[in-house]
């Protein structure tokens, strides 16, 4: 009845909490991190906390300096161009394999997901909207059933979601409801099992987002800096 | 040359020096695909606390060359046919990019280098020095990886395709000194596309390259007739 708790239950447990104070922008980029502070506001160990942000760490959301401590990691525009290179072929796998390989119930969840993507950016629910555009792209990722791309995506991929939880909160509320929409040709794509219209409707969204993420960093300027 | 392998995170004092020995060990074939890690033991062999063995394993976790049984022991990954197929699959897409981008932005002291690791596959191959050959496989394709100039890129690659790697060592000594010498050769001309900075022969050159070692590996496994 009951999940034993061990210690890496409870490790797994502290990194969730920590990834989504992160991912909500409660954390800002650069900030440090106390491992005894977060002990004691998590009311957990401090190897438990420690052990967490190894696994941080290797998803990319904070650094470990030598002898400086632990930071939220930062990330600029060369550091995104370079995510988006990144995705425009590995995530351009997934989305191929996504359409050639998902169950009924897996397209029925990204379908639920992208609804509540929606409702939160017509509520202009910031932060949900966060939540549900990250976890739309990791579906989509598993989805893939290839858990080598999936892990890889993650590792590379993820960080840029803490940096849009950045921006959209600085944003005009009416990009977050063109940012949902957005994603539908490629669900239809991948709802339609057409790998051939999925790769194309990936890449000619994923060209729009870079470009709307460029304009937005040369209009604003240093976003680590309002961050 | 292991401290290539392992990511940044090593860097990290006694964790990381703790997660290389027991990486090195893999590598070398001490410790083999499917072993159990037993922390204490480990902390034992090691001379460390269990604290600082718990932790380098997590690193090493998170790296993909361990694996949790769900609550319960650690033990060395092992590939099966389908792993291998899957990361084969991302290695077309992912590498292939990596070498078109290499050949757009190596630096010249980059090329130099790789000639170099290559002039070493070669002659670990010539002594059929399996180990060496592989340690300099390893270095060829990682340096590869970071002449793409795209750290992002970098760490994608490590993530998905080191683990294929990490079984090298054990796999290359199964074979004579002929095979060696091929597996060396099927590395030149990609070397030669990234000298002549041309980004389609360099890709047409991986995708020979990905036909041949994935060839091999499939008949390294049904050799095997198990895990690689």
């Amino acid at each position: 009845m009951f999940e034993r708790l061990t210690p890496n239950t409870m490790r797994t447990r502290i990194a969730q909490q920590i990834r989504q104070v992160i991912l909500s922008n409660q954390l800002k980029q650069g900030e440090r991190l106390i491992e005894r502070k977060l002990a004691t506001a998590l009311g957990a160990s401090l190897t438990a906390v420690r052990e967490a942000l190894i696994e941080l760490e290797s998803e990319g959301l904070i650094v470990k300096r030598a002898n400086l401590g632990t930071y939220v990691n930062t990330m600029g525009m060369a550091e995104i161009e370079k995510i988006f290179e990144v995705r425009s072929v590995l995530e351009a796998f997934a989305v191929v394999e996504a359409a050639r390989n998902a169950t009924d119930e897996q397209i029925a969840a990204l379908e639920t997901t992208y609804l509540e993507m929606v409702d939160a950016a017509r509520a202009q629910d910031t932060r949900t909207f966060n939540q549900r555009d990250m976890e739309w792209h990791a579906q989509v990722w598993r989805m893939s059933g290839n858990e080598y791309a999936e892990s890889a995506l993650r590792r590379a991929v993820l960080p840029y979601f803490a940096f849009i939880a950045i921006r959209i909160a600085a944003v005009d509320p009416m990009s977050l409801l063109r940012d949902a929409l957005g994603h539908l040709p490629l669900l239809e794509a991948i709802k339609s099992r057409d790998a051939e219209k999925a790769q194309q409707a990936f890449a000619s969204t994923l060209e729009g987002w870079l470009a709307i993420t460029r304009t937005e960093f040369s209009d604003e300027g240093h976003l680590e800096a309002r961050a | 040359m292991t401290s290539d392998l392992v990511s940044d995170a090593a860097a990290n004092g006694l964790r990381g020096r703790i997660a290389r020995q027991i990486h090195e060990s893999i590598v070398s074939g001490t410790l083999k695909a499917g072993e159990r890690l037993v922390e204490r033991k480990l902390a034992k062999e090691l001379g460390a606390s269990i604290t600082a063995v718990r932790e380098a394993m997590i690193e090493l976790e998170t790296e993909g060359f361990l694996t949790k049984k769900v609550n319960f022991a650690t033990h060395v990954i092992s590939l099966s046919w389908a792993d291998v197929d899957k990361i084969f699959a991302v290695r077309r897409v992912l590498e292939g990019f990596a070498v078109q981008a290499a050949c757009s932005r190596a630096l010249q002291e980059e090329i130099d280098k790789l000639a170099g690791i290559y002039r070493q596959m070669l002659e670990a191959a010539r002594g059929r020095h399996s180990s060496r050959f592989n340690h300099a496989d390893i270095a060829f394709h990682t340096l590869l990886w970071s002449a793409a100039h795209n750290e992002c890129l970098e760490t994608a690659l490590r993530r998905a395709l080191l683990p294929l790697f990490a079984f090298g060592a054990i796999r290359a000594a199964s074979h004579d000194a002929g095979d060696l010498a091929r597996d060396a050769d099927s590395h030149l001309p990609i070397l030669e596309a990234i000298r002549n900075r041309d980004p389609q022969e360099g890709l047409r050159a991986f995708h020979a390259g990905w036909d041949y070692w994935y060839g091999r590996r499939r008949s390294e496994l049904s050799g095997a007739a198990t895990h690689v």
